[in-house]
């Protein structure tokens, strides 16, 4: 046999001879030494051309070579068996090499990953198909889905879907802002189902998110992912991720994961998708560290013009360093995505601007209250600016701010609602004779869980503006449907207990309507309400059901003195009967009044104001019952010598006494300091001497029988009453003082005319010229007065 | 294309011309490994190559005071040692999270080295992929470019042999021998520059 040719050769080091020209092959080799000098070599030659293979492979990321590991689509192919056609090599993750595969069986293209090995040994199968397992736990449509994992010759690997599409960043490079949310919520759908079975990803960034062309992203690499019931296992030392995402407390001894770990890097997302930049563009590792630790990104804003100030917001709320300040999951920020999307007003603020203006504010606070101290501001000013710096540092509750702005969507909210508490409350009060009475009470029933679960569930989702609209949709039912179900089903009737007592079944009665209800199903239905109103307003904290609870609380202490027998009987039940003794609810009020100080002083504004401004109104309706109806309690002060005044009189005396406490609770409030007692101490202010004056004047008025005397008394007291609330007035700047002081003197004038001086021309000219030495007094005397102690100090 | 030389002739050069041209010429060489080894080891672009720089400058110290002899060990060795201990001084000096290695995997520079066996490997690596490089320039030069295409097609790039035939009209045999003789000459190469 002569030489073989080269092809011959190239075939015999790559096995691929067939026997017989094998047999003959070596025979020869046996012989010839030049030969077996060109074999040596091409044996040389061959392993030299898998270095070079290996290298030119992994020249942009030269790894180093293990057997262990499979690296090129020779040896997955081998691995795999008939059923996979290895096609390519699409990379390598942080866990291995991923290759595309054909399942000829299935027809469908798949990846599969070959894990890298570590410890492989000393692992549990649940530690070992950690990322396989993390994958199919989570079965969402913006997750790759597992197929099947496997393991052959020691060599693990995963089936997963295969999924055509690129990178985020390069997907949504061309399309407008909208279109590239509608992908970004997509994404964050998937990492909050991730969240919400307590799986931390740890590597997002845009390769790891891939986009079909129809816009919907999957995403992949759950190789570093965790379950938070292992995150005290995390290496404290460990970094893990991809530098340009990396969240602050990654890279911060002791390392800890959290699932806004996460969100920071949804947060970087977001910031690319407003501005195509990095939000921290340093290449240099040590420096982009110190910058995720330490620096706050450029305003996406000032990067582009266009990016509305709420999305603003939302990045760099997603961006911040303390992961407490950050949305704490994917689900959270996703919320206010999606009330940006749906037009909705974004109330999160990140909180360095926050802080910025708490420091800002609080500098103008001080410099306010160095200004008012030097009358450069006047009190009422001072509050008022207080009031606006107050809600600009600390704004109420989201839910009570977003439920009372009459935005469309709300106003509908609160429409439907209405609709609601109506069509309960027809059903209520008329009678359904061709329904039997079990059923009469379902709708109500049904509606007012619906509201209750809605409203729950709203509140549960973080919408909080939903939730108070339809929390307080039942609030208003519960009442009507507790009164509905027990008048209808016969339960707690008035027949059965003594003191149930008909009230409200008079009222009804005169609405056509014939349903009894009892004062004892009024008592629960009402206690029902109150502690639905307390349960609401523990949940939300919205002050509306602090109003909820306040009236609920009036009803049900009226069902109270009714079954107590302390208010009328049902046929003459008229709340403004001199009968009803309002006594009875001045204490409740002044109560009220008393709480809303006390929550007041201890900065619970929110609930103080409501509490304080129904006690008070609840004092001045009583005490001002109290004065018109004969059981007066000034009634037996003013008695004590009977017959010296009429009835009349007694009643306007006593209503000037309640201007007098009214004087009197003023000075209380305005003593107590704080800003909600100033402007009740304000309004009472009006009130006392508005009482006071107009009761004198009206007094002196004829056709009241007075005598003739007291008449003259009163007459002579308007004016000067009248000017000493004029003079009054400078000591606390008081204008209500002022104003019905000058009010008080014009009735008195006009009552001095009419009465005695008509017919003198020298009355008015008098009165013109009195005014003009008052006038020349108040220009002169502060001259001499200065010009006097001048001279002393001369 | 810079002429092909060997590490004898570039140590030669530098004991025997005095002028920067040498200096730079060896630096071209081999600062690139340093900094790719450096950046291995979880050093930052810029402190790589102030790593591969200081590893110059001590380098060239140590050959002026005569200290490194070529018939004790290979450059590659002498070299491997100051770059080692310049590129962990360098890392030593770092914060625990600067310790990372891979910016696009996200891999753990602490999954990759771990001990000194593998700081070795990987300089090796490093060392072989700069050789590898230099000597396919090298062949690329010297054969005729068909016949480095149909090497490069049928042996690295795994195309299938009746492609390459076409491709670049030649018999099968042809091909084989095509591999055959640059893969020899790549070897020559090799072996000849260090």
């Amino acid at each position: 046999m002569k030489c073989p040719e080269q092809e011959l050769i190239e075939h015999y080091i790559q096995g691929r001879l067939e026997p017989q020209a094998l047999s003959e092959f070596e025979a020869h080799l046996q012989t010839c030494k030049h030969c077996q000098t060109i074999v040596a070599e091409a044996r040389e030659n061959e392993k030299l051309l898998i270095e070079i293979r290996t290298f030119e492979k992994t020249s942009s990321e030269p790894r180093e070579l293990s057997s262990k590991e499979i690296y090129t689509v020779d040896q997955a192919q081998k691995l795999l068996g008939e059923r996979y056609r290895v096609i390519r090599k699409i990379g390598e993750g942080a866990a291995g090499h991923v290759f595309q595969v054909a399942d000829t069986v299935l027809d469908r293209l798949v990846a599969v990953k070959f894990l890298r090995k570590k410890d492989a040994t000393k692992d549990t199968d649940s530690k070992r198909w950690h990322e396989a397992r993390l994958m199919s736990q989570l079965n969402h449509p913006g997750v790759a889905q597992v197929y099947e994992i496997g393991e052959i010759e020691e060599q693990r690997f995963i089936v997963m879907e295969w999924v055509d599409g690129l990178p985020l960043t390069d997907a949504w490079k061309d399309l407008p802002i909208q279109q590239r949310l509608n992908i970004y919520v997509n994404v964050l759908n998937a990492i909050s189902a991730a969240h919400a079975r307590g799986i931390i990803h740890r590597d997002i960034k845009p390769s790891n998110i891939l986009v079909s062309s129809d816009h919907k992203p999957k995403i992949l690499d759950f190789g570093i992912g965790l379950e938070t019931q292992y995150l005290s296992g995390v290496k404290q030392n460990v970094y893990r991720g991809t530098p340009a995402y990396t969240a602050p407390e990654q890279v911060t001894a002791p390392i800890q994961i959290f699932p806004s770990t996460d969100v920071f890097a949804l947060g970087i997302l977001l910031y690319e998708l407003l501005t195509d930049t990095l939000p921290f563009p340093q290449t240099d590792h040590k420096k982009l560290f110190e910058a995720i630790k330490t620096q706050h990104p450029e305003l996406p804003s000032a990067i582009r013009q266009k990016v509305p100030i709420s999305l603003q917001n939302i990045c760099l709320k997603a961006l911040e360093k303390d992961p407490q300040n950050r949305y704490s999951t994917a689900r959270d920020l996703a919320d206010d995505i999606n009330r940006y999307l749906r037009g909705e007003k974004v109330w999160s603020r990140p909180s360095f601007l926050s802080d910025k203006i708490q420091q800002e504010v609080f500098y103008h606070r001080q410099k306010l209250k160095v200004w008012r101290d030097n009358e450069l501001l006047t009190e009422k000013e001072f509050d008022r600016l207080e009031n606006i710096y107050e809600r600009v540092i600390s704004p109420p509750d989201l839910s009570i701010i977003e439920a009372r702005k009459l935005s469309f969507s709300q106003v509908c909210l609160y429409f439907g609602g209405w609709i609601v508490v109506l069509g309960s409350f027809v059903l209520f009060y008329k009678t359904w004779v061709n329904i039997p009475p079990f059923w009469r009470p379902i709708p109500a029933l049904l509606a007012t869980g619906l509201m209750i679960i809605l409203g729950l569930a709203m509140w549960k989702r973080n919408e909080s503006r939903l939730a108070v609209g339809f929390l307080s949709t039942a609030n208003l039912l519960v009442p009507i449907t507790f009164l509905l179900t027990l008048a209808q089903w016969d339960l707690l009737s008035p027949v059965n207990y003594p003191w149930g007592t008909e009230s409200i079944s008079g009222i009804l009665e005169q609405m056509e309507s014939y349903v009894i209800v009892g004062n004892v199903q009024l008592y629960f239905s009402s206690l029902c309400w109150f502690a639905f109103s307390l349960f609401f307003l523990h949940l939300t904290r919205s002050s509306i059901f602090v109003f909820f609870g306040i009236i609920s609380f009036l009803v049900w202490l009226t069902s109270c003195y009714i079954i107590a027998g302390m208010i009328g009987p049902v046929d003459t039940f008229n709340p403004w009967a001199r009968e009803i003794t309002a006594g009875r609810y001045l204490y409740p009020g002044i109560g009220f009044f008393v709480l809303g100080v006390i929550l007041d002083r201890h900065k619970f504004i929110h609930y103080a104001w409501p509490l304080c401004m129904v006690g008070l109104a609840m004092i001045v309706i009583c005490l001002s019952v109290i004065a018109i109806s004969d059981a007066t309690i000034f009634g037996w002060l003013l008695r004590w010598k009977p017959g010296f005044l009429n009835d009349y009189e007694i009643q306007l005396v006593s209503l000037i006494f309640n201007g007098l406490i009214y004087l009197g609770l003023a000075g209380v409030c305005r003593s107590l300091g704080t800003r909600l007692q100033r402007t009740l101490a304000s309004i009472l202010n009006w009130l006392g001497p508005i009482h006071i004056l107009g009761t004198l004047r009206i007094l002196d008025s004829d056709g009241l029988n007075i005598f003739g005397s007291h008449k003259i008394v009163y007459r002579i007291l308007l004016p000067i009453a009248s000017v000493g609330f004029v003079f009054g007035s400078v000591v606390r700047q008081m204008k209500s003082f002022f104003f019905s002081g000058l009010a008080g003197i014009a009735t008195a004038v006009q009552r001095f005319t009419a009465e005695y001086l008509k017919n003198y021309f020298a009355w008015p000219v008098a009165l013109i010229i009195t005014g003009i030495i008052w006038m020349l007094v108040s220009w002169r005397v502060p001259l001499w007065r200065a010009n006097r102690l001048l001279k002393r100090a001369k | 294309m810079t002429q092909w030389v060997t590490t004898t002739q570039l140590l030669e050069d530098l004991k025997t011309t005095h002028d920067e041209s040498a200096w730079t010429e060896f630096c071209s060489h081999f600062q690139p490994v340093v900094i790719e080894f450096a950046k291995k080891l979880g050093l930052s672009n810029v402190e790589a190559e102030d790593a591969a720089q200081e590893t110059m400058a001590a380098f060239f110290k140590a050959f002026k005071e005569g200290k490194y002899d070529p018939a004790k060990g290979r450059l590659s060795n002498w070299l491997f040692g100051i770059a080692k201990r310049i590129t962990l001084n360098l890392r030593g000096r770092q914060p625990l999270e600067k310790l990372i290695a891979d910016k696009a995997t996200g891999t753990s520079f602490w999954d990759m080295v771990q001990d000194d066996r593998t700081i070795g490997r990987t300089w090796e690596l490093q060392w072989q992929q700069m050789v590898l490089k230099k000597c396919l320039d090298q062949v690329r030069q010297e054969f005729d470019p068909k016949i480095f295409g149909a090497f490069r097609h049928y042996a690295i790039d795994q195309f299938a042999i009746e492609e390459v035939c076409q491709r670049f009209d030649m018999s099968r045999n042809a091909v084989y021998i095509a591999k055959s003789r640059v893969l020899s000459r790549l070897r020559q190469l090799r072996q000849r520059f260090e």
